[in-house]
């Protein structure tokens, strides 16, 4: 046992690192918990309005927000699962697994970790949320709902650990076909919301929906949350007595992202593809670092976290409105909300791109002039992800919807915020370099200045998307003046990224 | 005499206050290998990182084939760099990487394709060139970093500590590859701990210690200069040089 509150202790100074000793670093930490908590803070002010407005009390929309957090964090277990389980450091691999120290003591000590990291991200914007939708009654709600999610962060660790257990006996390609079959199941009810098909009454055993009503009260789902614990802990147990240490791999380096550390097969172009952006092809430099950067997003897994991140927020987006029967808010709103979330795609890629690409420029700065060809590559790679990718999620949530969308606005908003989005991801990524603390001021500053910087810069599209006789009928003119406002604002981030950030390029 | 291909003279680098070069200078001749000797800390990356453009002076002079490496980078295609610990992009392939590289060189078409072949064989990688680089040992990337940087054929080499993880044979190639590159009139700069790899190979020698050239010249000349004789080690001269 001391040696599991050692390993955990050293965990965490190192997990933490400089935060925990330098006053800048401790700085970072209270802004990004500022930010964090602001956001949840309007968010379920927003929510109180809504439901005042609409004559819904906190019992109306409690459980749907329950549901959805509780899913977010079964969820966010499964994906650590998937990425490898257990969090191990390179110095724990080199030395603690490498010693006499038994697989469980380890076990235990990561299990701790993780319950350390992932409460400082869920109490208190959980804490936060509920006292605002609940007030007065909060503290009735919170004696209910923070155990609550204390069993569900337990169980999001042990889901975790057991798909990295799972390693020894279903091997690599068998876990993560587990861990994503596990994901889908915990996503049904969100799924099903989406999709606006009535819950069948064995949802009601779901666990995300078992927690979540215990949070809304109703107790006696204690009882059948039970068995779904001493089950999962009894296999965690079975499991943990094998030797897990020649699976263990280096997880969660970072905050946001990670590189898979296996890459058994790896994705290949189709010909007509590389015919056009191949890294063989006769095209200018440009394309050539533009089929790097493609490549690498999609075969380091930098895209499919990024994408899984966005999935998840339209599911919230969709299900959120649906889930709260008493008040509607517009689907043409929903639409919107797809647009400004979209810069997160660009400014996670971005992350990955400093954490895991920033240290190979070397054999691009070798050859002279090939910097604004590299950032050129790197934009494009960028806007091409994650403008397509929005079309997509705004034609599956348009398709849904009763109203008709504003589609010669929506188009161009889409665009701007998928450009300025990937533009400012770009820009951020060149002139911050991220800390060594995952909790640094870097991490926070990589989100949020694409999200509010494209939010600003698209203003004036947003402004017009607002005003329904404008948006929904919008005049050739105010088309012309949108795309020229648009053009312009691309060309100087054009311009200023090529210029500029060549310099940064170190 | 023809001058120098690589020149510095008087060069300062300093990290954020930190001094780890202070008013060095040395020269490589054409035709020659010259080596960079230090203890750790010495400055010898620094300076390579100088001299290929990695890093800039704080103040200075680099030529590399007549041009100043701080306002000509046409010198560029003319230098093949090996750095220390090379990081190389793990989601490509060997045959990726070494393209990719290629075409940055210039190299287009046929002559791509021939000298990626080329040095794939050279270096033993023929059989690696469609896996991931992520999935190969250090000593294997370490040939894939060394293929890298002659597969333009380059006039002049600078190579910082190239044989880290490089087991016996690859060693012998990378030996005799910088012997060839001096032997057709071009200039090979490798920093290295390895002495004897010093006293066989290189014509010339720097020693650096602390940031400043403590001397140079032949192995001979070096131990000449350390008070010891010609049957002295390169090792016991090196130690008294850098004790003075």
């Amino acid at each position: 046992m001391r040696i599991a509150l050692t390993l955990f202790s050293v965990k965490v100074r190192h997990y933490l690192g400089p935060l925990i000793r330098r006053p800048r670093y401790l700085l970072s930490l209270v802004l990004m918990y500022v930010l964090w908590l602001s956001v949840t803070g309007l968010f379920s002010l927003a929510m109180r309005f809504s439901g005042i407005v609409s004559g819904s009390g906190p019992s109306g929309f409690l459980p749907v927000l329950s549901e959805i957090t509780v899913t977010a964090v079964l969820a966010t277990g499964i994906y650590l699962g998937i990425k490898g389980g257990i969090t191990a450091f390179p110095y724990e691999i080199d030395f603690v697994v490498a010693s006499y120290v038994r697989a469980r003591i380890f076990l235990f000590s990561d299990l701790l970790f993780q319950f350390l990291l992932l409460s400082l991200f869920i109490f208190p914007p959980v804490t936060l949320m509920i006292t605002t939708l609940t007030f007065p009654w909060h503290v009735d709600y919170l004696v209910r709902s923070l155990p609550t999610y204390a069993v569900a962060i337990s169980a999001a660790i042990l889901l975790s650990h057991v798909l990295g257990l799972s390693r020894v006996k279903l091997g690599d390609r068998g876990s993560r076909a587990l861990g994503w079959a596990l994901m889908v199941a915990v996503l049904v009810p969100l799924l099903l919301l989406a999709l606006r098909v009535p819950k069948p009454d064995a949802m009601r055993y779901h666990p995300a929906v078992i927690l979540s009503n215990v949070i809304r009260g109703d107790i006696t789902d204690v009882y059948v949350v039970a068995p779904y614990i001493f089950l999962l802990t009894l296999i965690y147990l079975h499991l943990s007595r094998a030797n897990f240490y020649p699976s263990v791999t280096p997880v969660l380096i970072s905050a946001l992202m990670e590189q898979p550390t296996k890459i058994s097969r790896y994705f290949k172009f189709p010909t007509f593809v590389t015919k056009v952006v191949g890294l063989r092809n006769s095209g200018d430099l440009t394309s050539l670092m533009y089929a790097l950067h493609l490549m690498r997003v999609v075969r380091e897994g930098s895209l499919l976290s990024g994408i899984t991140v966005l999935v998840f927020l339209t599911l919230g987006n969709i299900a959120v409105p649906r889930m709260m029967g008493g008040f509607q808010f517009s689907e043409l709103a929903q639409l919107t909300m797809i647009a400004l979330y979209v810069p997160l795609l660009p400014a996670l890629l971005a992350i990955n791109w400093s954490i895991s690409e920033r240290k190979n420029i070397w054999v691009v700065k070798l050859s002279p002039g090939t910097e604004r060809h590299y950032l050129t590559g790197l934009l494009l790679t960028y806007v091409t992800v994650s403008f397509p990718f929005s079309l997509l999620l705004y034609g599956v949530v348009a398709l849904g919807s009763s109203e008709l969308p504003f589609l010669a606005v929506d188009l161009v908003l889409l665009f701007a915020m998928s450009y300025f989005g990937s533009a400012l991801a770009t820009l951020t990524s060149l002139m911050v370099r991220i800390g060594s603390s995952p909790l640094s001021l870097g991490s926070m500053v990589f989100i949020s200045i694409p999200l509010i910087g494209s939010i600003l810069l698209s203003l004036p599209i947003l402004m017009i998307r607002t005003f329904e006789p404008l948006a929904s009928s919008p005049t050739p003119a105010l088309i012309a003046n949108m795309l020229i406002y648009t053009g312009i604002t691309t060309i100087v981030l054009y311009k200023a990224l090529v210029s500029e950030g060549a310099r940064y390029l170190n | 005499m023809a001058a120098p291909l690589i020149r510095v003279k008087d060069l300062w680098k300093s990290f954020e206050g930190e001094p780890a070069v202070q008013g060095l200078s040395l020269e490589v001749d054409a035709g020659t290998i010259h080596g960079l000797l230090g203890l750790n800390g010495a400055g010898k990356t620094t300076t390579i990182k100088c001299i290929v453009g990695l890093l800039k002076p704080d103040r200075g002079e680099i030529t590399v084939a007549g041009r100043s490496v701080t306002t000509d980078v046409s010198y560029k295609p003319l230098i093949g760099y090996l750095p220390e610990n090379p990081s190389l992009p793990e989601y490509l392939t060997v045959e990726e990487f070494l393209v990719f590289v290629s075409r940055l060189k210039g190299l287009e078409g046929l002559r791509l394709k021939s000298s990626v072949s080329e040095v794939a064989e050279l270096f033993g990688l023929s059989r690696y060139l469609d896996k991931l680089i992520f999935g190969l040992s250090k000593g294997l990337k370490q040939r894939v970093a060394f293929a890298s940087a002659i597969v333009n054929d380059p006039h002049i080499l600078i190579l910082d500590e190239p044989f880290n993880g490089l087991d016996p044979e690859a060693q012998s190639i990378a030996k005799a590859k910088m012997r060839e590159v001096s032997r057709g009139g071009g200039s090979v700069l490798v920093s290295t701990h390895l002495l004897d790899t010093i006293e066989r190979v290189c014509d010339s020698a720097t020693i650096i210690h602390n940031g400043k050239d403590r001397a140079w010249g032949s192995v001979e000349e070096l131990k000449q200069l350390a008070g010891l004789g010609i049957s002295a080690s390169l090792e016991d001269a090196f130690l008294r040089i850098i004790a003075r």
